[in-house]
């Protein structure tokens, strides 16, 4: 074949070779992002994942694969110790709660968005996103005056003697997953309200007329319609909420180990550099391996 | 008794879309709703289908009064425009889809979704997706999904709509027979006069959200009630008149007889351009002289206009009727309507 064939790409004359070089063009901008911000920084993760730490903090390139024999429990002081596994079980408990709560609670907010008129749906969609204007830890702050003593949900808490007289409703589990669902709520409401927009709503009537009642309606109309925007907002609050670490710190009173407190650890306090470089190679396979699932079962569906 | 409407209202916001409408349905019958987008036939049919409910009046279907029960517990289908197959099941769990609703046992939704593929044969299809259907296919696997449900009545809105023309006539015809060999209650929906003029036993046919005329084809082509359904339905040369006698009317055309009861003083009739008849010399009776205008030859007839007017006449006469010739039209006595005045 000739190498610079002539071609008429979108009504100009041109030849191939020139194709070429104007695609290389376009495409560098982003190649090169992705090569100096992605791949060569998750390389030097993985070089780093693979050496010891020096006794004050620093790095020593020699190999080891201790590192990741410490994440799987090995070689601790008293033999093997499920520490490290109880925290990444626990980050996916997390995880998957808080994104449970998400899709329960952002149905009836796409719904809702999507029945909207005119330009109320831009006035709703906007509040919705508001909170985005606002650093993460001062909404975080924010929850703690809400969940004072002295304010009405302690105190109506109180009332129920769910909680001590007096006390707060923070630190504890609930305020750490009321936190992380509020974060990652926009999340999943958005592109499930995009999905929703786009949705056949004869297909409901069908399977109304076809005797469905509400649950089958929502199985088998609803949500293969929304699932593409659905699959989208589980990726988007399942993997950072893995990775989340302000909220279960702040709320959660630094007792809510998570994956990403325990690499903020590594990286922090504790200067251990290289384990902290395991751990989040070890967080990046497992997202990667759920994303792959998530693809995968999407595909399927549509 | 098939289905029986009663004065059913619907209005959304301040606007109406249906007016106090009433129709009756006989089992069995092909029965077609006629009208322009707008008219409120769509909204009637999803009444009808318990897919929206009426502000006032009562449905009943089979004897039984079904005004506030819900879609999925009426025994009546829907074809929906669109057809409304679920894009991610196979042909065969789209027929299957309302049997599994209602939870029948295995072999039974086996045997009763095989019929419904080698009915309208689509058993070699059925392991397909719709997107990979025709639209002619796709059709038919609406129709299947609703008839083996075995509803007391299908319903069908727009059920052509989305098939081109050439395969519309065809699939019409095939439409009807498949009726009359099930003998079941099929209400359609249509805005396309021919369509229904084919395939139906009877045609409401509706306007501003009421029905303005019920009947047979013939009924409502040759006897419209008013200026709606006149123009509404096939081409229609219309004029206004002022009775003389029993019989008589006084027009821009001479005075013309009807063998038609006339229920007014002055109002308006009309007559079909193909009842009109076209001759070389006068044959006598209602009649009148006049001279072609133009005319378009359309193979098995002409159409014809005439000077210093805007009638219009079909013909099948083999003569060719060019520009400048001298013609002599008569009004078909029974079939020169007058009309009912306009509310």
């Amino acid at each position: 074949m000739k190498k610079n064939k002539r071609t008429i790409w979108r009504g100009e004359l041109t030849t191939t070779g020139k194709l070429a070089r104007r695609g290389w063009l376009f495409m560098s901008p982003g190649f090169f992002w992705i090569c100096f911000f992605l791949a060569i920084p998750c390389l030097v993760l993985v070089l780093v994942s693979f050496c010891q730490r020096e006794a004050y903090g620093g790095i020593d390139f020699t190999f080891t694969g201790e590192n990741y024999s410490r994440l799987m429990g090995f070689g601790g002081l008293l033999g093997w110790t499920p520490d490290y596994i109880m925290i990444l079980g626990r980050s996916l408990l997390t995880a998957a709660i808080t994104t449970f709560f998400c899709v329960i609670l952002s149905y009836p907010i796409a719904f809702f968005i999507g029945s909207r008129q005119g330009n109320s749906k831009y006035v709703w969609l906007t509040l919705l996103i508001i909170p985005f204007w606002t650093n993460l830890v001062i909404r975080t702050y924010a929850w703690f005056l809400v969940l004072a003593p002295e304010m009405p949900p302690a105190r109506f808490a109180a009332w129920l003697g769910l909680i001590d007289h007096g006390a707060a409703l923070y630190p504890g589990t609930f305020a750490v997953y009321l936190g992380m669902v509020s974060t990652f709520l926009p999340f999943m409401a958005l592109p499930l309200y995009a999905s929703v927009e786009a949705m056949d709503w004869s297909l409901v009537q069908a399977a109304q007329d076809l005797y469905s009642r509400r649950t089958r309606v929502f199985r088998c109309a609803i949500l293969p319609q929304t699932y593409p925007g659905l699959s989208i907002g589980i990726v988007l609050t399942f993997i950072p909420c893995m990775g989340m670490f302000v909220v279960p710190d702040m709320l959660g009173g630094a007792k809510y180990m998570l994956m990403g407190n325990l690499i903020q650890q590594q990286f922090g306090v504790s200067r251990d550099w290289p384990f902290g470089a395991a751990i989040s190679f070890f967080l990046m396979t497992i997202t990667l391996v759920a994303l792959i699932i998530i693809r995968k079962k999407g595909l399927k569906h549509l | 008794m098939g289905l029986e409407v009663t004065d059913v209202s619907k209005h959304y916001g301040d606007v109406p879309a249906l007016n106090r409408v009433s129709l009756k349905v006989e089992k069995g019958e092909f029965f077609t709703i006629l009208g322009p987008s707008g008219c409120g036939k769509t909204t009637l049919l999803k009444i009808i289908a318990g897919l929206e409910l009426c502000d006032s009046g009562r449905i009943s279907i089979g004897g039984e009064i079904v005004t506030k029960i819900p879609a999925n517990k009426r025994n009546v289908n829907t074809v929906f425009q669109n057809y409304a197959l679920f894009p991610h099941l196979s042909v065969y769990e789209n027929i299957a889809f309302g049997l599994r609703s209602r939870k029948f046992n295995r072999d039974i939704i086996e045997e009763r979704v095989g019929k419904a593929l080698e009915m309208l044969q689509l058993t070699h299809t059925s392991e397909r997706y719709p997107a990979q259907l025709s639209g002619g296919q796709q059709q038919r696997v609406a129709l299947a999904r609703a008839l083996v449900n075995e509803p007391a009545i299908l319903l069908l809105d727009e059920p052509m709509s989305a098939l081109d023309a050439r395969l519309r006539s065809q699939v019409q015809v095939e439409l009807r027979n498949l009726q009359r060999r099930l003998g079941k209650t099929f209400i359609m929906v249509t805005h396309d006069q021919d369509e229904a003029l084919t395939v139906s036993d009877r045609i409401a046919v509706m306007n501003l959200a009421t029905i303005v005329q019920i009947g047979t084809p013939t009924e409502i082509y040759e006897r419209p009630k008013n200026k709606f359904v006149a123009n509404f339905i096939g081409d229609a040369n219309m004029f206004e008149a002022t009775r003389t006698g029993d019989s008589g009317l006084i027009t821009e055309y001479g005075t013309l007889e009807t063998s038609l009861p006339i229920p007014w003083q002055e109002g308006a009739v009309v007559i079909r351009p193909e009842n009109i008849r076209l001759h070389d010399s006068n044959p006598g009776f209602n009649t009148l002289p006049l001279k072609v205008r133009d005319s378009i030859y359309r193979g098995d007839h002409q159409e014809i206009w005439f000077e210093e007017n805007n009638l219009k006449a079909k013909t099948t006469n083999h003569t060719l009727y060019r520009p400048g010739t001298e013609v002599w039209l008569e009004f078909l006595k029974d079939a020169l309507v007058p009309l009912n005045e306009e509310e």
